[in-house]
């Protein structure tokens, strides 16, 4: 079967787009967040087939819930439990009851004002989850650890007088890697009593900010991040400081990156330029650590385009098997089917 | 079928202003998220957008010792600043300090600080303006006894030293400033101001006029080469006392357009001439002006006008005690599009109890053509 | 009522403009009775005040009120965002297929984007019907049956437009498609029809819908229906009924590709209309009065055609019709003489659909754009239809004798770019109309993008990214100052330094970088060292190398750096204390690293900027300096590389 790709129009920007995951069954829940409105909210919605047609699926809406400021990031804790950053420097971890999807998501925490400058608040920019345990930065330049159990802030990390950070990933329990405004990349030990990151490296070339970050699911030691002006660049732990390869990739900012849950050689990638790739990563993570082979030609890398690029930016992707979620500035959400992986 | 025609609604919501007195003016911030407010009860009083479509009474505070004429916002790179003016012969330049005060700003009020006071006319300032962000933070002022006064910040994070720069007497009373907004350091235009006057006419008038100008309007050019500001151009076309004007932001266009608050409101094109040849002391003919309208719908004095961001909307209050939107048709034609007016039928809206009704239509008095019909 | 019109000198030359008048609304409070004013926000939203430029005590003024003030906009209502967005798409896919068909002819790729707009209206109907069944608030039920209404008409005039001057049609004859616009747009009948057709009953006409549906069959140009339904008329074997049926079997149909010329066709259908006037004319069907009413349709009796618009909404219903009947071989140009004869057929006032209708069928494009103007969508179809209408060269309009297309279309985009752009969410989609539309529409673009409210960087970034893909550095340079210097203001100096970077501006830079400097003196860390790997500000960053040589104990390194930062004398005033007082370590290391040289320019400066170190800061100074100078004087300090 060929790819298939399905629009919706739902009247709100959305920024963060994610599966819910099923166990026994194909995935047809998922959540959105939608940011830069008057009013925003996180959505559930199920994919349900029309006039009985098994191809064609139309997302419809099942519950709201009213956030004040731009979802900034969503991030499962388990699999009903998400953690949802904003703009107003708050996160919530909602849950989702696991049979009733068409019920009000449940709040369990709400760490408020968890960034702030001076008293004003600011934006929490990006999150990430670990086995229950939330790590969240922000413009503040501040890298906070949260305890998803016990609803508290486990520690709190101050990158005084450099610059917002956008950009978050957790390593393993104990580490965690940020990249902010300037494209510098710190990697931060948690549990250590220190204001200084362990290590520190950055992006080559112009200053740009480091939009993403994502560790390869089988090669912990290798790490992508994507940048505001749309290049990617790889770094091995093992010999960090540069990057063992940089590609210029999308024409402008990379908004999201998230290797296949099933076949780790699979990138997918999505940009303000309003494109999805689709990026064999096979001769990228093969190699040895100790052969640096700049690539800057993103053909060798053999990517394919996922969908007609779109007038807008497109700020979110979720894949779960084949099928591929999208969500972009046009107010529209997008479903790729039959993706092969 | 139905109608299809019920264009133009406008909505409106109600912000108690709670001045004790007659308000001078209201001006909004760049972004258009911040109201001030001055009036002749001494006080500024700065309200915030809560984000929701209500205003939030941030800031208020007695700002000088008689009526507060203007107030205007600087540029937000040069951070939260205002300058008022005032009958109490002042202007002042106050800026909005940092959450020192916590408490304070738990309550959601903010503290304003003022930074410098001008001290330098000895009438009452009519007016006070903001210059354009890339002449650096620059700030005019004029006065009742016709003296233009240009001051500048030389560092712009010390708003406490300001130095007068220029002062250009008039001999007439100036009511009313606005700067040439479309001025880029790119070309080569030199700076350039209006200056409206509101001189009575007096019917021996002749000896106060210069020369051969009896107009209500001037232009002033800053040259770069003299280093000094000049009075460039007299539009002849404006003999009326001028209550107010301004420049329209230049959208690409050749020309430049000036609204004139008059005996009627006016929209006078002034079109660059090519650099005068023969008088290189700058005193040639610099522009080709010409009246594109004149509505003498107010009927009576005009008292203000105002371009909404894009220049494409004009909005025009006189004594007939309606405000009245102009608009730019294709072609450069101006026509009415929309009247407000009090209908003295003393049917004051009824409070409203529902607590986020922020808006609600504004009733249309006359909605004469297009009535549906089947 | 008080109402304005234009000076003469702003007439139009369309003489319909001289009618229309100026809306005029009350402002609900008593303090606007005496004075008012007004000033702009961001948009179309502005502030309405009890403002007076003189003190008049004599005037009760504690109750002064403010009336903020916005135009609605029904656009932006959730429904209809859809629309907004999904025409968006349509509207970029056509700006490029125009650009890519500059020199070839794309009529087909124009029409396929115009059947995408016509999609993206019927969409929005049945969002808009399905919502209506839904919602029980009576207001809201209102709005939304409004909006149908006003949707429906644009469906209408969408479609016959498409017909008129944007699809291909095989010979120009446009007869089968004007039907079909008919049938889909007004079906009217249709389902008595089918409903009588199905119980197939003799003796049908006792339904008393029966003889208008038969006639509405006629009207709609479905011959065969209205035969079959004549079939079931107890009477249908009578010879009236033979005779019409005979009669409407002969009707000759013309088809492009049916072999036959135009020429003929036009013979042919003369011969049978003869025979059908004479069978009305021969009066051998008075007996049966409906069946001559349709005889005299049949020959497009415009009498008969009076007789019948009674029971027809409006009159494009019977439009098909009157065109089967009178002139069915004519052309798309040749519609206004059949449109000027159904618009007759209505006497009195006409709604802006008939208007609108009629100046197409006439080919009179600009009014039609007046028309569609004056519809309550904000701008969307005058807008898009324009657009769509000069891409396919349809479209020239003169105005006293100047063409005036382009510009009536730009300013179309204009407006409705800049309507967009007002919006906290569509201001993306607005942008993209300002950026088809250059230069003015980029010129607005930037007033407008750099306004908008930045409440986070990633707002920022977003804007910095359109003002990069449009071209727009000053806008790239207002929204990196304005943060700038609310880092700045916040106490935050590396980020006011990278804001400051970004647009590689030395001034906001220095700003920062002398705040750092100033702060630091106050006992603040210094910004990190990275943060100064570009820019211009020099000092600061040197001041950071030092420091790094000197954590890194390269003490010799660390003091000639030191030596050059105050003998170039860079240093702003506040900042001499703290250069000055960095020289002490240096003078107490156990080996020398400051040469007698190096000692007495220290000193120098000590001396010239004895304002910035006093009392007993300057004397340890001092007394570290001659201590140097002594161990120093006799030795020659290797110069390290």
């Amino acid at each position: 079967m060929s790819i298939n790709i399905e629009g919706t129009f739902v009247s709100q920007k959305i920024n963060k787009i994610r599966w819910i995951p099923e166990e026994y069954v194909e995935t047809k829940h998922f959540f959105t967040g939608s940011w830069d409105d008057d009013e925003n909210s996180v959505k559930v919605w199920t994919f349900e087939s029309v006039h009985d047609d098994e191809n064609v699926e139309n997302p419809r809406e099942l519950s709201e819930y009213k956030v004040a400021g731009d979802v900034t990031e969503i991030k499962l804790t388990d699999k009903n439990k998400i953690a949802v950053s904003l703009s107003n420097g708050e996160v919530r971890l909602l849950e989702i009851s696991a049979y009733e999807r068409n019920s009000p998501l449940r709040e369990i925490y709400t760490w408020s004002k968890l960034h702030h400058i001076n008293s004003e608040r600011c934006s929490c920019t990006a999150l990430d989850t670990f086995e229950g345990d939330i790590v969240t930065v922000g413009e503040d330049e501040k890298v906070n650890i949260l305890n998803g159990r016990r609803g508290d802030v486990t520690r709190s990390i101050s990158d005084t007088d450099s610059c917002s950070i956008h950009s978050v990933c957790f390593l393993k329990l104990n580490e965690v890697i940020t990249g902010n405004l300037r494209g510098h990349m710190k990697i931060w030990d948690i549990k250590r009593d220190s204001n200084k990151p362990v290590a520190s490296f950055h992006f080559p070339g112009e200053e740009v900010a480091a939009t993403c970050i994502v560790q390869h699911p089988t090669q912990p030691h290798i790490i992508l991040a994507g940048s505001e002006c749309g290049s990617l660049a790889v770094w091995d732990l093992r010999m960090n400081k540069f990057p063992t390869s940089q590609l210029s990739a999308h024409s402008s900012g990379v908004t999201e990156m998230q290797f296949h849950p099933e076949n780790p050689n699979k990138l997918i990638t999505c940009s303000l330029y309003g494109d999805v790739w689709d990026w064999n990563m096979e001769s990228l993570t093969k190699k040895s650590g100790d052969s640096y082979v700049p690539l800057d030609d993103k053909a060798t890398m053999n990517v394919t385009s996922l969908i007609p690029t779109l007038h807008k930016a497109v700020n979110s992707i979720h894949c779960s098997k084949g099928r591929v979620l999208c969500a972009a500035d046009n107010e529209a959400i997008y479903l790729i089917k039959n993706l092969k992986y | 079928m139905g109608e299809v025609s019920a264009n133009n609604f406008f909505e409106s919501q109600t912000i108690i202003a709670d001045h004790k007195d007659l308000i001078h003016d209201v001006a909004f911030d760049f972004y258009g998220e911040r109201m001030a407010t001055c009036s002749s009860d001494q006080y500024v009083k700065v309200w915030d957008a809560d984000g929701q479509g209500g205003w939030r009474l941030t800031a208020s505070w007695k700002a000088h010792h008689g009526s507060v004429w203007k107030v205007t916002w600087a540029h937000p790179e040069f951070g939260q600043v205002l300058a008022t003016c005032s009958f109490d012969r002042t202007a002042a330049i106050w800026e909005e300090v940092g959450d020192i005060t916590a408490s304070g700003s738990e309550k959601g009020l903010r503290t304003w600080v003022k930074r410098s006071n001008l001290v330098d006319s000895r009438t009452s300032v009519t007016d006070v303006k903001f210059g354009p962000k890339h002449l650096g933070l620059l700030l005019v002022t004029c006065s009742a006894d016709g003296i233009i006064r240009i001051y500048e910040a030389p560092d712009v994070m010390n708003l406490a030293q300001w130095t007068l720069q220029h002062e250009m007497p008039t001999k007439v009373s100036i009511s009313c400033l606005s700067w040439n907004p479309s001025l880029s350091r790119v070309n080569s235009n030199p700076p350039m101001l209006a200056v409206g006057s509101d001189e009575p006419n007096l019917a021996n008038a002749n000896s106060q006029t210069d020369k051969n100008c009896n107009g209500k309007v001037f232009i002033y050019e800053h040259s770069e080469s003299c280093r000094r500001w000049a009075k460039t151009e007299c539009l002849a076309s404006v003999v009326e006392p001028v209550n107010d004007l301004a420049f329209a932001p230049n959208l690409g266009r050749s020309f430049h357009l000036l609204a004139v608050a008059t005996k009627d409101v006016r929209i006078i094109k002034m079109e660059p001439l090519p650099e005068p040849t023969s008088n290189s002391n700058g005193c040639g003919v610099r522009f080709r002006s010409e009246v594109l309208a004149a509505f003498d719908d107010h009927s009576s004095c005009v008292w203000r006008v105002s371009w909404n961001v894009t220049g494409t909307l004009l909005a025009s209050s006189g004594d007939d005690c309606c405000v009245r939107l102009w608009k730019m048709q294709y072609l450069n034609q101006w026509r009415c599009c929309a009247v407000f007016k009090n209908e003295s039928s003393g049917n004051e809206s009824p409070a409203r109890t529902r607590p986020r009704t922020t808006y609600t239509r504004l009733a249309a008095i006359t909605n004469p053509t297009h009535m549906p019909h089947h | 009522m008080n109402s304005t019109r234009f000076s003469d000198a702003n007439l139009n030359s369309h003489t319909i403009y001289n009618k229309k008048r100026v809306k005029q609304f009350n402002l609900p409070h008593k303090c606007f009775e005496r004075n008012v004013a007004c000033a702009w926000r961001r948009g179309n939203k502005f502030s309405i005040f009890p403002g007076s430029q003189t003190t008049n005590k004599t005037i009760e003024n504690s109750d002064n009120k403010i009336l903020d003030i916005r135009q609605e906009i029904s656009l932006f209502t959730p429904i209809l965002r859809k629309l907004v967005n999904e025409a968006n798409g349509a509207f970029l896919s056509l700006q490029r297929a125009s650009d890519m068909s500059k020199n070839s002819d794309n009529q087909v790729e124009y029409l396929k984007l115009s059947r995408q707009y016509r999609s993206i209206v019927r969409v929005c109907l049945e969002n808009l019907q399905e919502a209506t069944e839904k919602v029980s608030d009576g207001l809201e039920r209102n709005s939304l049956q409004s909006f149908t209404t006003i949707f429906y008409s644009i469906e209408c005039i969408w479609h016959l437009c498409e017909i008129l001057y944007i699809d291909v049609i095989p010979g120009e004859i446009v007869l089968p498609y004007i039907l079909e616009w008919v049938r889909f747009h007004f079906p009217c009948h249709e389902q008595t029809a089918a409903s009588l057709l199905e119980a197939c009953e003799k003796g049908s006409e006792d339904n008393p819908e029966y003889w208008n549906a038969v006639i509405g069959m006629v009207v709609q140009g479905r011959i065969d229906v209205a035969r079959a339904l004549l079939k079931l008329h107890s009477s249908s074997d009578s010879s009236e009924f033979k005779l019409l049926d005979n009669s409407m079997r002969a009707m000759p149909v013309y088809n492009v590709y049916g072999g036959i010329s135009s020429g003929e066709f036009t013979i042919s259908w003369k011969h049978w209309y003869a025979e059908c006037r004479s069978k009305y004319t021969s009066g051998s069907l008075a007996l049966q009065p409906q069946l001559e009413l349709i005889l005299r349709i049949m020959i497009g009796d415009y009498t008969a055609f009076e007789t019948i618009r009674i029971k027809y909404t409006s009159w494009f219903d019977m439009l098909g019709g009157w065109i089967l009947f009178t002139m069915p071989w004519a052309k798309r140009r040749e519609m206004a003489s059949a449109a000027a004869a159904c618009a007759g057929l209505t006497p009195g006032e006409k709604t802006h659909l008939d208007i609108i209708i009629q100046a197409l069928l006439e080919g009179d494009l600009h009014q039609v754009i007046h028309e569609m103007q004056q519809v309550s969508d904000n701008g969307w179809s005058a807008t898009h239809l324009t657009d769509m209408l000069y891409h396919c060269g349809k479209l020239q309009i003169l105005d006293k004798q100047i063409d005036v297309t382009a510009q009536i279309r730009d300013s179309l985009i204009l407006e409705y770019g800049s309507l967009l752009m007002e919006h906290k969410s569509l201001w993306s989609a607005g942008l993209s109309y300002l950026a088809a539309t250059p230069p003015e529409g980029l010129k607005r673009a930037e007033l407008l993008l750099e306004r908008i409210p930045i409440e986070s960087e990633a707002k920022a970034m977003r804007i910095l990214a359109e003002a990069n893909k449009y071209g727009l550095p000053n806008v790239v340079q207002t929204v990196c100052g304005c943060m700038s210097t609310r880092r700045l203001k916040s106490g935050n100096s590396g980020a006011a330094l990278t804001w400051g970077g970004r647009t590689r501006s030395t001034e906001l830079c220095a700003r920062a970088a002398e705040q750092a400097l100033r702060r630091y003196c106050a006992g603040a860390p210094l910004p990190h060292a990275e943060l100064l790997l570009t820019g211009s500000t020099v000092l600061l960053s040197k001041y950071c190398d030092f420091h790094n040589l000197y954590k890194n104990r390269e003490f010799r390194k660390a003091a000639k750096l030191l030596v050059s930062l105050i003998t170039s004398k860079l240093s702003p005033d506040f900042f001499w204390e703290t250069l000055l007082l960095d020289t002490l370590p240096l003078l107490e290391t156990e080996t020398p690293v400051l040469s007698a040289d190096d000692t007495y320019e220290i000193m120098l400066c000590l001396e010239l900027h004895s304002c910035a170190l006093t009392g007993k800061k300057a004397d340890m100074l001092r007394f570290a300096l001659a201590r140097n100078l002594e161990r120093t004087a006799l030795l020659n300090l290797p110069d390290e590389d």
